[in-house]
């Protein structure tokens, strides 16, 4: 039995009894078979990178299982035929499963655009001095280009993230 | 007489480690798509090993994290929207 990671999109419905109704579908299909489903992460719907079958939108789950091969087959056939299942991936799980082992990924919340949430902005900076410091930035430097709303400076650098010193 | 005028190699300038190698992180997420991207230029492309500063081993795990989050929609194939 080994442990795989399966994540699967659902088209987008208006109703959550069916949501619930096509994961449990496959996550009995793991317990009929003698697997073991370790971990459920539903996220939600959020919005598709691109359209798939015309949909912009999906409902993503995620799922950490130990099973066999055949139940990976049982799977994989189910996602393909069935119609709600958008996409599916399975891959096998990375990572290590000791006792600490919670399951939860670093995960972005179901949000539709990316924003830089983690950037302070520049007046409201909190009394504690982000790191200032030049390169020493933990943000992404391919442009995050945020418009700065408040702070009315041009944003001539990419990494205008690390210029908080400028308050006021 | 030909002369050779070497010009200076800027390339091999900075010595940047690896960013997971720093923090000894070995698997990269193939859904955290505020980390991959980092990787990924304007256009959706994944950025040159030489440019993101990563080693081998980690530009591989990457490259395959970038394509899988690709494949479930994550991250976009392309995203040349403004031309």
């Amino acid at each position: 039995m080994r442990i795989y990671e399966s994540t699967f999109i659902l088209s987008p419905q208006s109703d959550d009894a069916a949501f619930d109704r096509q994961i449990k579908a496959i996550l009995d299909l793991i317990a009929r078979n003698q697997g073991n489903v370790l971990h459920e992460d539903r996220w939600g719907i959020r919005r598709l990178a691109y359209p798939i079958k015309k949909f912009t939108q999906g409902f993503y789950t995620r799922i950490v299982f130990e099973g066999t091969n055949e139940i990976l087959q049982a799977m994989e056939r189910h996602f393909h035929l069935e119609e709600p299942y958008i996409r599916y991936l399975t891959v096998a799980y990375e990572g290590k499963i000791d006792e600490n082992w919670t399951g939860a990924k670093t995960k972005v919340a179901a949000e539709p655009a990316p924003e830089p949430s983690v950037a302070p902005v520049a007046d409201k900076a909190p009394s504690t001095g982000e790191s200032p410091a030049a390169g020493e930035t933990a943000e992404p430097t391919p442009a995050v280009a945020s418009p700065e709303p408040v702070a009315g400076e041009p944003a001539s650098a990419p990494d205008s993230a690390g210029d908080e010193t400028k308050s006021e | 007489m030909v002369y050779k005028k070497r010009r200076m190699d800027f390339r091999h300038k900075r010595r940047r480690v690896c960013r997971f190698c720093e923090d000894k992180i070995r698997h990269i997420d193939y859904l955290d798509d505020r980390m991959l991207k980092r990787f990924v230029n304007e256009r959706g492309k994944i950025v040159p090993r030489r440019i993101s500063g990563n080693c081998a081993f980690h530009q591989r795990r990457l490259t395959t994290a970038v394509k899988r989050a690709r494949h479930l929609a994550i991250m976009p194939f392309t995203s040349e929207i403004y031309r």
